[in-house]
């Protein structure tokens, strides 16, 4: 056994976290069997807690240390599996074993999956008992971003062994154990932000603050794989090793080419025929259907698998109908994600529609840029729901199609609105994974921008150009436009925003010239604000001496009209008296007339009267025949 | 066949269709006839394929693979006849018609895809018998024509789904296919069933996906022969309903600014003209006919 290693024992290092494991989850006094012991750090903590410490290796050297200490040892070389079993078996004789350690023994073992299962078979006849694993995680973040940037440098310890032969991830590890049939109980990793593989320490994937490492680094974190984990410490029980091994990624998907995450809550089922309806009449039909039904009524749910039932069995066959029963808008689409097995994954609302080329067009896109976002185009209709049972309409359009959705993904546009409904892209399925994306279920809105931005910045976006969904616009209160304040959607824009300033972020090509323009015309515009601002200050005092003015008129005509109605109801009043007093003279003069008319030498004068208007009579005529 | 239940005939008029349309049309149309028979709207239904293709599109194996299939699935009967040639939407929908005696005619584009409640949708408005025939809501793109919100009235209906009484399509004599060889033969025929004294009714609950496409504009994609034969459609319509005004008016925007396949289309027209082969102006057309704008009946947007 070379003096490297020989380790000191410490609380919190492997040896003191798996003791403190062993201490909760096993009973004192039972045998404690360290296959692969080395000095055996760990033997004098684990018997002062009560349990008989026996260490075994093939190495005497730490055997003899062991054995000076007090300890029961046996040699034992793992690497020689023929008849292991029965030599552990004979070596704990009657004694009722609590657990088996292998610390930092199986990543040096040739062939992991004989040992597990001759492990197994031992075990079993040790009356199971669980197992205690250290192993160094091979995908800490030092040895994930070295080896992005082209290093890989052995040590002669840690956690890049110079004598390790096989070499374990947190999946890679919990794989290899469910196949022989073993389950983890209990974890008490060591975990340190720095390795002993933090070197050189000013290297830009390495050193704390630099762009490269927080980018790598919040694409590390987002997974949750064991960034930071140096060495997983953990005990497994023995179960049925009847769960098969995880099989290797499938580059090609496996599955079908698109999933479909469609959710419903079940109340517009209207609605929903026809969005299924679109999908049955895909010319590409190489697609499943995941509808969400977003309910807590088994009776919805039950209407909603009668209206799948309906549809041909070819297509019928490839929806499936999950419920989420809780949780906020995004939850179904989460429950979705989780439940795809296709390539791609795209995203159809229940009230909305697509073309018979959805599917088709993002196949095209997915062939010419495979891994990226593919992206469509939306347009816009504007819809009205009749609840007036008198008409026939469930719904109708009250508008034509609106072209509000670019042609083109631009992603710093999209830093500010969203002009990708969730309707038009679809999305790699495997980047989702092993990004590990998902909706922000904490959001009311917005919780497709975010995913989208999320997934665009790091995979990239390809344009089909073509429009292949119609996003419907419901007038009224429905629909989550009409449904949550504007606050709540511009607080969660901010949000969207500020956690992406959280660290730093891939462009697309050509984004820097865009952002170089974008400052430029800001330039222009900072440097032509203050001769805006004089001309503005200018243009405000003339308005203000305009309106001084404008006063001082409105001032004047009013006195003006005072005058006028003054002079006015003067003269009015003094027309009145006169008017009264010619009125009095007129029917003075009256009064006198009709007195002489009524008189006898008035009646008398009456013929004479008549002749002298006859003689007028003719001399008219006579004129008007003289012409 | 349950008795005294009506039976329908689905007729497919079909011109270089591609073989996996069909595929995807006729197990749709089975789990349409399917729910119309077991809600008890229909006894049988029968599918019939008429092909003007210059090649057969459905070979003896697929045929009889989709006769199979169309049997498992409650189909009557599934036909297939290879017309040898072209006549056209309407000339292909009268073909098919010929000796049939179903209750019901459902006249259906090859680029359609029906709902499971199509069948049964658009059979419950016949419960009147002044209706003659009821046409659907298609998707993903609503037809504007207006109809009436409470019985579902329109002016005209439309030709890729469509479904007739058989004794009313055979009252008619079914499509003018003499005059109208693609587009507004659809219009006409409509218009013709209302002078027969029967409502033509448009089901808005009853969903067929119809194949059409939309560009960048927002725009519904026009097909190649929409330009001539649609215009020709509206100079045989002008005539025919007795709209000389309408005529002259078209002809005329026409020639100031139409694009070369409505040229042709004025072309065409004026040889018929010449040639005697004009129809017949309908008596009674204004109580049925609608011009509004380019179209038929007012449009809701």
């Amino acid at each position: 056994m070379a003096a490297r290693y020989e380790f000191s024992f410490a609380w919190a290092g492997p040896y003191g976290l798996m003791t403190r494991l062993i201490e909760a989850n096993v009973g004192p006094g039972r045998v404690v069997l360290d296959l692969g012991c080395g000095f055996g750090p760990l033997a004098e903590p684990l018997q002062e807690l009560g349990y008989e410490y026996v260490g075994c290796d093939a190495d005497p050297t730490g055997l003899d240390s062991l054995r000076t200490r007090g300890f029961e040892t046996h040699q034992i070389d793992l690497t020689d599996l023929d008849g292991l079993a029965e030599r552990l078996v004979k070596i704990t004789a009657e004694r009722a074993v609590g657990a088996v350690l292998m610390l930092d023994v199986l990543e040096h073992l040739p062939d992991t999956d004989g040992s597990l299962a001759q492990l197994r078979s031992c075990l079993l006849q040790l009356d199971r008992p669980l197992l205690g694993l250290s192993i160094p995680n091979v995908a800490h973040y030092d040895v994930g971003a070295k080896l992005v940037m082209g290093a890989w440098d052995t040590t002669p310890s840690g956690l890049l062994d110079d004598t390790h032969v096989r070499f374990f991830t947190e999946r890679s590890l919990l794989s290899a154990m469910r196949a022989c049939g073993w389950y983890e109980i209990a974890r008490h990793d060591v975990v340190l932000r720095h390795s002993d593989q933090h070197f050189p320490v000013d290297h830009p994937a390495l050193a704390d603050g630099t762009p490269l490492r927080n980018l790598l680094w919040q694409l590390r974190r987002r997974i949750g794989d064991g960034l930071t984990v140096n060495q997983f410490v953990r005990l497994f029980a023995l179960g049925a090793a009847d769960v098969p091994p995880e099989q290797a990624p499938d580059p090609g998907g496996g599955g079908r080419f698109l999933g479909v995450l469609m959710r419903t809550q079940g109340k517009r089922m209207h609605n929903l025929l026809e969005a299924l309806t679109c999908l049955a009449a895909q010319t590409d039909q190489d697609l499943e259907v995941h509808l969400l039904v977003h309910t807590a009524r088994a009776g919805v749910v039950a209407e909603v698998r009668d209206l799948v039932a309906d549809f041909a069995p070819d297509f019928s066959g490839r929806v499936h109908v999950h419920q989420v029963e809780e949780g906020g808008r995004a939850r179904p689409l989460n429950v979705g994600l989780a439940a795809a097995t296709s390539r791609y994954v795209a995203f159809l609302d229940d009230d909305d529609l697509v073309t018979a080329d959805w599917v088709e067009r993002f196949r095209t896109g997915v062939d010419s840029a495979p891994g990226e976002v593919v992206r469509s185009v939306t347009v816009d209709r504007r819809v009205v729901r009749n609840d007036d049972e008198l008409l026939l309409a469930p719904y109708q359009a009250v508008g034509a199609l609106e072209t509000t959705h670019d042609c083109r993904f631009n992603a710093l546009e999209h830093f500010s609105r969203n002009r990708t409904p969730i309707c038009s892209f679809a999305v790699p399925l495997e980047a989702v994974r092993s990004l590990g994306i998902v909706f922000d279920e904490a959001a009311a809105v917005l919780e497709d921008w975010n995913f989208l931005l999320n997934l665009a910045l790091v995979c990239g976006v390809h344009d089909t150009g073509h429009v292949t969904s119609i996003y419907h616009r419901w007038e009224g209160a429905e629909g989550s436009a009409g449904a949550v304040s504007r606050e709540v959607w511009e607080t969660t824009h901010r949000l969207i925003v500020q956690r992406l300033d959280a660290g730093p972020l891939l462009l697309p090509p050509g984004s820097a010239g865009q952002i170089a323009l974008m400052w430029e015309k800001a330039l222009i515009l900072d440097h032509e604000m203050p001769a805006h601002n004089t001309e503005r200050a200018e243009l405000e005092t003339k308005v203000g001496r305009l309106e001084q003015d404008k006063q001082a008129l409105e001032a004047e005509r009013a006195a003006v009209e005072q005058t006028f109605a003054r002079e006015r109801s003067a003269l009015e009043r003094s027309f009145t008296h006169e008017r009264a007093a010619l009125d009095a003279e007129v029917a003075a003069a009256r009064a006198e007339a009709a007195e002489i008319r009524s008189s006898t030498s008035w009646r008398a004068s009456a013929p004479l009267r008549g002749l002298g208007w006859l003689g007028r009579r003719a001399l008219h005529a006579y004129r008007r025949a003289q012409g | 066949m349950e008795s005294g239940l009506p039976s329908v005939r689905i007729q497919v008029v079909l011109f270089r269709q591609q073989l996996g349309d069909l595929w995807r049309l006729v197990p749709a149309a089975a789990a349409a006839a399917r729910h119309a028979i077991g809600a008890r709207y229909a006894g049988a239904v029968t599918v019939a394929f008429g092909d003007c293709s210059p090649r057969p599109v459905v070979g003896d194996e697929d045929l009889r693979t989709m006769q199979a299939v169309a049997s498992e699935a409650g189909l009557g009967a599934l036909t297939y006849e290879h017309f040898d040639e072209n006549l056209g939407s309407s000339g292909g929908s009268n073909r098919l018609a010929e000796g049939s005696t179903d209750d019901f005619i459902l006249v259906l584009n090859p680029d359609t895809y029906p709902a499971p409640n199509l069948l049964s949708r658009m059979l419950a408005p016949f419960h009147d018998a002044h209706v003659g025939a009821v046409d659907a809501h298609q998707l993903p793109l609503e037809h504007p024509k207006d109809f009436d919100p409470v019985t579902g009235d329109a002016s005209w209906l439309s030709g890729s789904c469509m479904l007739v009484r058989g004794d009313v399509f055979r009252a008619v004599s079914g499509f003018d296919s003499e005059h109208f060889f693609l587009y507004c033969d659809d219009v006409d025929f409509s218009w013709r069933v209302r002078l027969l004294g029967f409502r033509t009714v448009h089901e808005p609950r009853a969903v067929v996906f119809h194949d059409k496409r939309i560009d960048t504009a927002g725009r519904i994609t026009a097909t190649p022969l929409e330009g001539f034969y649609g215009s020709l459609g509206r100079l045989m319509l002008t005539h025919k309903f007795d709209r000389p005004d309408l005529l002259e008016e078209t002809i005329a925007a026409i020639e100031a600014g139409g694009t070369a396949d409505q040229r042709a289309a004025v072309d065409e027209w004026r040889r018929r003209q010449a040639a005697g082969a004009l129809p017949s102006v309908v008596a009674g057309a204004a109580s049925v006919a609608q011009f509004v704008g380019g179209e038929y009946a007012r449009h809701r947007f």
